[in-house]
């Protein structure tokens, strides 16, 4: 059976190839189903076990020189001007397009503010998003039974009789990872906390119950409210990569002091300018500090916070708010 | 909250335009959220003097009418009210004028000359409500006056504008929850006096026990009560300009007696109630709690069930009035009511805020009891309203006063630092920059002595306690934005980002590299939808809710993508391939951050509907979940996971890293695929992203390893086997039988039917073997593919097909 392999091979090597008749009739000899080939790898199954891969071996490379000379000559006469052109072999036929991957458009947009902040000398810490009293509230100086609690509506999950503070409910915003993180560790503390936030609130196209927030937290000796509004500034101007008209106006957080909301100067085509709160910040409240085991008299420091929904609407032009959520193909895919 | 400017500016003297005004409010602390103009002032509108009034010819309830507005001649209108005659004297709006009202497509109503019916009219009759009046449309508005025609309406008749501000009040500022306190932040920014409104009654006398004794029985919940004894009441409307002054700032004008009691509370910020006095059995109040639950119907006619220690105001016999939140019906003011107690308070804010929750119902009064008013001014306001209402009621007669002082009010004093205000704000003010302002806030300051000064807080401030609230106060009314801006900023060394940052950038890089869309699903699902990935007892679910579908907390990712993937092919998506990163919750032994509670963060991949549409270029087929499987391959390559171990047990895959599950691919059964309405085929992988992490880090730091120096050699063998053998046993037979060599395997073609006996099935693999030291010989090869083919023989019944 081997000289019969040797003398097929010398016939393979032998052919012509040169014009597309010899090229067809190549084929119709040596690759087709049956053919002298395929009746020696029929033969093989008679063979002893032992045998069969030593003569399977050089029979399995037969088959693919055979095959690797007809598609080399195949190649090179491909090129030529013989033979009718097959009709997939237009170019103007409608290509396939990959399926193409995408980011949602609060991660895009998040990320960016994240890489800014990067830029800027901060890290990033997390916390979970179902947390207790203690960390979204008492910690961060709303006292119980007071109004500032109304300020954000809240999912409660398990009320825990014995000591309020133990309550579980969803964090209504980042800040009890600033209270994790300061516990965590001494200051000097750079850091940034982004993540999901909860607020029982009807939904409509302007208010979703669940949306995300960055917030950021600087404590260190010698923090001042004047570095805040420098940070703030440059902050703003990166993330809208231009310069912008600005207004700081004095507000109420429980654990900050002083507080800000600062407004930009908006003008979307079409629309008179309107001022635009963009984030809310202000000095760590000497109480949180406390709370979180950092000596207020030793330290100072600033906390700043902004909503990552509302700069992906600015940033896309989305008008409802709902969309981020609907997870419609035809609205994830425009986004890139 | 709404806010008259006019009332403002009868409080404090201002400069510049509404919108001005409002900008300095605002960067003083209460952030203006809109503007609005209420009133007109009418130009264009003069009196007109109604010469001749005919039936108009062809209209029957219209009439012409020749009108003197003291032009040269007088000028011809078309008017359609009944009331017109000649000789009246009427508004008229002449050609060109603006009216403040507007048409029903929302456009001002303005004046032309026009053609009615034929009949040419140059100006309008007006109506009361024509001109923003009011709502009287019954007739044109008579005018009682003899001014020659041509002169102004508004020389004729009182008209006023004014511009109404919404204003949003903080919750640390209970202070500014009335004019007086906005006009006191604005007389501080512009550095003038603050002209308090004064009380014509200066002083009462004490009331007689027989009109009434106040008893306070819980000091600490009231520590001030005033009752003031007022009689020969009556029901009158308050004064116009009052009454419109109410109905600017949203409130409803009801008598002259009620409508005192809600000017004073705008004005000064006490909530003021008043007490039929002949409906106060024993002529007694008494200021207490219950020590059990109670029931009282409050004046708008609703019982409510107050918790134990809810404060109540109680006559001799039984409550009449819910504390700081609402009076009662049994002792309610009515138009027969000829003797008032006006009551005039303090309660303690926390226990006011408790009760007005409790009861489910926030007052006007509750609102500001529970921030906390000027605990000193119950006085001076029940004096104020009993001035007002002895000026508005015809014979009222201001009696006497009861004023019970249970606690005294003790001011609290703060010790502040120029060098503290300087360190936290990065200025340079001196002490006297900073004295001023809090002067100008009414805080007390005593001698400055060095450094320091000794500040005493006014009683309408409770939320300023500490230093540092000090700095704020003058921090705003100096102005946030002219306190100078370093232009550098420094900061320490900065920390290294932790892992978890940059393992998340590569699994979402692997997931979009892999054509995966990233969708952002809720993490607050309906109880059906968690039901199937989580036990009853797993489940966390909201106490409070919004609605059934968001109930329960997501205890996996699954949901969130079966639903979107229903969602998209309902709006004929052919393909849906998404990705999700988010954190799922259940109930479990080992919470990380809270004992018995898992929150986890995790990855759901989902695949579903067409693996090919339609195309000249391919067959279309729907996708099988070993197309998600391949995705996934690539993935944990992507992430350097590659040699995870991957599982497939039954109708899922299990894939691990040593002992540590990573995560599952799987389809959802029949309920599920109900549950969602699903009717195209879909698998997901879900995996927990902390483990992904985890197996990442231990090997992030891979070096490369060389290019192979020697070639690969490839060979196929086509087995038919039983249709009962998985192509998996297979394969674990070939790797375990290949060892090391074998560097790659695939199967090239899964057959089945003509030429195959009946149950069996024929896979062709192809292996793909290298040494990494030497070239394989083809006895080498040899040795290999014949170990593998006589396990596959013995082992799984296989057979070469050629």
């Amino acid at each position: 059976m081997r000289s019969d392999i040797e003398a097929l091979r010398s016939e393979v090597e032998a052919a012509s190839l040169a014009t597309p008749a010899e090229l067809e009739a190549y084929r119709l000899r040596f690759l087709v189903k049956k053919s002298p080939l395929t009746e020696l790898f029929s033969r093989l199954g008679s063979l002893p076990a032992d045998e069969r891969a030593a003569v399977g071996k050089p029979l399995n490379e037969l088959r693919q020189s055979a095959q690797a000379r007809y598609d080399a000559a195949k190649a090179v006469l491909g090129n030529g001007p013989a033979g009718p052109a097959k009709a997939t072999d237009d170019w103007s036929l409608p290509p396939a397009m990959p399926a193409l991957g995408s980011l949602h458009p609060v991660t895009l947009t998040l990320e960016e503010i994240k890489q800014i902040f990067f830029r800027l000398g901060f890290s990033v810490a997390d916390g979970p998003e179902l947390e207790d009293d203690f960390h979204n509230f008492t910690a961060l100086n709303f006292p119980p039974e007071h109004p500032a609690r109304d300020m954000q509506d809240t999912f409660f999950i398990r009320k825990d009789a014995s000591d309020p503070t133990r309550d579980l409910l969803l964090r209504t915003h980042t800040s009890p990872v600033q209270i994790r993180h300061m516990l965590d560790r001494k200051p000097p503390i750079r850091a940034i906390m982004p993540g999901r936030v909860y607020r029982n609130e009807a939904v409509n196209y302007k208010s979703y119950f669940l949306f995300h927030q960055v917030e950021a937290l600087y404590v260190d000796k010698h923090v001042t409210f004047a570095e805040l509004k420098e940070t703030l500034v440059m902050l703003a101007e990166m993330v809208f990569n231009r310069k912008v008209e600005y207004r700081m106006r004095p507000s109420f957080f429980p654990f900050t002091e002083p507080s800000l909301e600062m407004d930009i100067w908006y003008e979307s085509p079409g629309q008179p300018g309107r001022w635009m709160e963009i984030l809310g910040a202000g000095m760590v409240h000497p109480n949180v500090l406390q709370a979180a085991g950092i000596d207020p008299d030793e330290y100072s420091g600033f906390a700043l916070g902004m909503g990552v929904e509302r700069m992906a609407k600015l940033r896309y032009g989305i008008d409802d708010i709902r969309l981020l959520y609907e997870n419609d193909v035809r609205f994830l895919e425009q986004f890139r | 909250m709404l806010v008259s400017l006019n009332w403002l500016k009868e409080l404090v003297q201002l400069h510049g335009t509404p919108a001005e005004i409002a900008e300095r409010i605002t960067l003083a602390g209460l952030e203006v959220e809109a503007v609005e103009q209420v009133g007109s002032l009418l130009d264009g509108v003069v009196v007109g003097h109604v010469l001749t009034c005919d039936r108009h010819p062809d209209a029957d309830r219209l009439s012409v009418c020749t009108v003197d507005i003291g032009a040269e001649a007088p000028v011809r209108i078309v008017c359609g009210a009944p009331n017109v005659a000649a000789g009246q004297r009427v508004p008229v709006a002449t050609v060109g004028t603006e009216l403040p009202v507007k048409l029903p497509d929302g456009s001002p109503l303005v004046i032309r000359k026009s053609k009615i019916r034929g009949q040419v009219s140059e100006g309008m009759i007006c109506a009361l409500d024509e001109l923003g009046l009011g709502s009287d449309h019954s007739g044109i508005w008579v005018l009682d006056t003899t001014a020659a025609p041509g002169t102004a309406l508004a020389e004729v008749t009182s008209l006023d504008v004014d511009h109404v501000l919404e204003v949003a009040i903080t919750p640390n500022r209970p202070d500014a929850t009335c004019h007086l306190g906005i006009a006191r932040d604005l007389a501080a920014v512009a550095n003038v006096p603050l002209r308090k409104p004064e009380p014509a009654i200066g002083d009462l006398p004490p009331a007689d026990p027989a009109d009434i004794r106040i008893r306070i029985e819980d000091a600490d919940a009231c520590p001030r009560y005033v009752g003031v004894v007022i009689r020969n009441v009556q029901a009158v409307p308050s004064p116009e300009p009052v009454r419109r002054r109410l109905e600017a700032i949203g409130l409803r004008p009801i008598n002259a007696l009620v409508d005192a009691t809600n000017l004073v509370m705008r004005e000064m910020g006490q909530p003021l109630h008043a007490f039929d006095l002949d409906r106060i059995a024993t002529r007694e109040i008494v200021v207490r709690s219950y020590g059990h639950e109670t029931r009282f119907t409050t004046l708008d006619g609703h019982e409510r069930t107050v918790p134990a220690g809810g404060l109540y105001i109680c006559d001799g016999e039984t409550p009449v009035a819910l504390a700081g939140v609402m009076g009662g019906a049994n002792s309610e003011i009515h138009n027969g009511t000829t003797q008032v107690l006006l009551e005039s308070a303090y309660f303690e804010p926390r226990g006011i805020r408790k009760t007005a929750k409790a009861v489910g119902l926030q007052t006007d009064a509750s609102y500001r009891f529970e921030r906390g008013i000027d605990p000193t001014m119950a006085r001076t306001a029940a004096l104020r309203c009993a001035s007002l209402i002895r000026e508005w009621i015809p014979g009222a007669e201001v009696v006497s006063i009861c004023d019970v002082e249970a606690k005294p009010f003790e001011a609290k004093h703060i010790r502040l630092r120029t060098s503290f205000v300087n360190r936290v704000l990065g200025t340079q003010l001196k002490t006297a920059q900073v004295v001023s302002i809090l002067k100008s806030l009414e805080f007390g300051v005593g001698k400055p002595q060095a450094d320091e000064v000794d500040i005493t807080v006014p009683p309408f401030r409770p939320d300023v306690s500490r230093e540092i609230d000090l700095v704020e106060e003058v921090a705003r009314i100096y102005n946030y934005n002219e306190i100078p801006m370093p232009g550098t900023i420094s900061f320490s060394r900065p920390t290294p980002l932790p892992f978890r940052e940059i393992g998340l950038r590569r699994i979402r890089e692997a997931a979009v590299r892999l054509g995966f869309r990233e969708m952002y699903g809720n993490s607050l699902v309906p109880e059906e939808q968690a039901a199937p990935f989580a036990a009853e007892h797993e489940r966390i679910r909201a106490l409070n809710p919004i609605s059934r579908d968001t109930t329960t907390l997501r205890p996996d990712l699954a949901p969130g993508f079966l639903k979107a993937a229903a969602f998209n092919f309902n709006r004929e998506a052919e393909q849906v391939r998404l990705f999700e990163i988010g954190n799922i919750f259940r109930y479990n032994e080992n919470g990380r951050w809270h004992p018995g509670v898992l929150e986890e963060t995790h990855l759901v991949l989902g695949l579903g509907g067409q693996w090919t549409s339609a195309h000249w270029s391919v067959d279309d087929r729907p996708i099988r979940p070993t197309d998600l499987a391949g995705l996934v391959a690539g993935f944990l390559t992507h992430l350097g996971l590659e040699s995870a171990d991957r599982d497939v047990q039954g109708d899922q895959i299990i894939y691990s890293m040593g002992p540590a599950e990573l995560g599952r691919l799987r389809t959802p059964d029949a309920a599920m695929r109900k549950t969602f309405d699903l009717d195209k085929p879909v698998a997901y992988a879900e995996f927990s992203v902390d483990r992904l992490l985890a197996a990442m880090e231990q090997r992030q730091h891979r070096a490369m390893t060389p290019v192979p120096k020697f070639p690969s050699v490839s060979y196929d063998i086509a087995v038919v086997v039983p249709a009962g053998v998985s192509a998996g046993e297979l394969e674990a037979t070939i790797r375990a039988k290949a060892g090391a060599t074998l560097r790659g395997l695939t199967v090239f073609d899964v057959y089945e039917g003509k030429g195959i006996p009946e149950g069996h099935k024929s896979l062709a693999w192809r292996l793909t073997l290298r040494e990494e030291a030497k070239t394989l010989t083809s006895k080498d090869v040899e040795a290999i593919i014949s170990r593998v083919v006589s396990a596959l023989e013995n082992r799984h019944q296989a057979r070469l097909r050629v």
